[in-house]
């Protein structure tokens, strides 16, 4: 099976924060790794900037597949079912989806 | 990686409701032409009352969430993002589908048959006839922004083809349209049926020239064929404009809610009731509804496909080709597009399934939607059995 990640990039809508980050984490993700071939996922916040703003937050999930377009599919099937309860805390129009095929194997320091 | 769609909802910007409302309380209006209410064009008394009604009673916003109780995404592709709503079918096992708006329609024509059609169970009928509905709206209508070249019919079913096996992942499928989507859905039936479990129609537009060498018309062909040329006469006027010079007609459409609507409205009436005395058989709401759409989007790009039917490309079958997928029609007398023979149909087709409702027109997901979903159940039991 080879392993992908799948990035998705998003704001919260002003004002909207911790339902966003309550959302996300305890309703989201776990709906996510419901979906066969989604094995990890983990959420990561942009350090703010010298001016305080900040990137978008990053959703960071782990794919066990041989066709990530598959896992797509499942993903946008579920959507707004209530296997995949969409919050209105997401900015939809923030969101930016990426794929990433490795291209090396995973290195590590050395001990010491 | 074929596109990856993202999750979207209709959200109009506050100032553009604003900036509408503007426009519809400053209409300057033009005289009414001699003669009868519709006879040399939409009538007067007619866009009053739908003006007034809009500026005064219709409200997006219930339409805007009405919409987005279904999933909808943006689809990146070829010519730019195409709008999409799916609603996910009841059951285990629903029949995945893709259904095709035209002009001047838009989704709204098919926003009645969504619950029904994907949820039986709720309506009385049974959860083993779901739907699972893709309905995209055509490049340039409405929420899918114009397109960055001229699309054609064809190039449109092939965009269809990769939203429903690489993006939503329905490897075999059902395919339903009307007016210009009837053409999208035919040809997407012809180039892919090994995905295309069943060709479902409203009106059947495709034009089977190359098979009159070998089998000229019949006389009830000739028939039909001769009714059907006197029918356009003096009704094609807004094709050749759409077909040879549609951005002179987009700077009025794009800048006048009143000029766009009447633009529109003809058609509905013209295509349905067609008669200067009957009512029409919608209520303002969704008439103005699907206004909205067009008023939001880019109602000029919305025409472009139009050159394809005035040269004929979007409806000649290529020589020696015929549709071999199993067919299915539901044609309605009042249609514009008027229904043709069993035996023409079959020069194009392969017809398995043939039904002449008793009433109706062009646009039966807005006039009569009740008559197209037991007919889209009945064609899709026939395929299943």
């Amino acid at each position: 099976m080879a392993r992908f990640l799948m990035a998705v990039y998003s704001h919260p809508v002003p004002g909207m924060e911790d339902e966003y980050h309550r959302w996300y984490n305890e309703q989201h993700l776990p709906d996510v790794l419901r979906v066969p071939g989604v094995v990890a996922a983990q959420r990561f916040a942009a350090l703010p900037g010298e001016d305080g703003s900040r990137d978008p937050y990053l959703a960071i999930y782990e794919l066990d597949c041989d066709n990530p377009q598959e896992v797509v599919a499942a993903l946008t099937a579920a959507m707004g079912t209530d296997r995949m309860v969409m919050s209105d805390a997401l900015d939809l129009a923030s969101i930016k989806i990426t794929f990433y095929d490795p291209v090396s194997a995973r290195q590590v320091a050395e001990e010491g | 990686m074929a596109p990856i769609p993202v999750p979207f909802k209709i959200q109009v910007e506050e100032q553009v409701l604003a900036d509408l409302r503007q426009r519809l309380t400053r209409i300057r209006w033009p005289a009414q032409a001699p003669g009868t209410a519709w006879q040399h064009g939409t009538s007067m008394p007619f866009l009053r009352e739908v003006m007034a009604h809009w500026r005064d009673n219709f409200d997006w916003r219930q339409w805007e969430s009405r919409i987005n109780r279904h999933s909808q995404f943006l689809v990146p592709m070829a010519w730019g993002d195409i709008h999409v709503l799916v609603e996910e079918g009841s059951g285990d096992n629903p029949t995945p589908i893709i259904l095709s708006h035209g002009w001047p329609g838009s989704f709204v024509e098919l926003l009645e048959l969504v619950e029904p059609l994907a949820h039986p169970e709720r309506f009385g009928g049974s959860v083993a006839d779901a739907f699972t509905l893709v309905i995209p709206s055509l490049p340039g209508y409405g929420f899918s922004p114009p397109p960055t070249a001229m699309v054609t019919p064809r190039q449109t079913g092939e965009l269809w083809h990769s939203l429903m096996t690489e993006v939503f992942g329905h490897s075999r499928y059902l395919v339903h349209g009307g007016d210009m989507g009837s053409s999208v859905s035919s040809w997407l039936a012809l180039d892919h049926p090994e995905a295309v479990l069943g060709l479902h129609l409203n009106n059947a537009v495709l034009q089977p020239e190359w098979t009159l060498a070998e089998q000229p018309p019949t006389a009830e062909e000739q028939e039909f064929l001769g009714r059907f040329m006197a029918s356009m006469e003096g009704e094609s006027a807004y094709q050749q404009i759409h077909g040879t010079k549609p951005q002179t007609l987009a700077y009025s459409l794009a800048d006048s809610p009143v000029g766009l609507a009447a633009w529109i409205l003809e058609k509905f009436q013209r295509w349905t009731v067609g008669a200067e005395d009957c009512a029409l058989p919608f209520d303002y709401d969704h008439l103005i509804a699907n206004l909205m759409v067009h008023w939001l989007g880019d109602p000029g790009a919305a025409t472009w496909m139009y050159r394809y039917l005035l040269d004929m490309s979007a409806f000649t079958l290529p020589p020696g080709r015929r549709i071999e997928v199993p067919t299915g029609v539901c044609l309605f007398p009042n249609d514009c597009a008027m229904p043709p023979p069993d035996s023409w149909l079959r020069r194009s087709l392969n017809l398995v399934h043939c039904t002449r409702a008793a009433s109706g027109g062009h646009f039966p997901g807005l006039e009569c939607p009740q008559v197209l979903i037991d007919d889209l159940r009945a064609f899709n039991r026939l395929l299943k059995a």
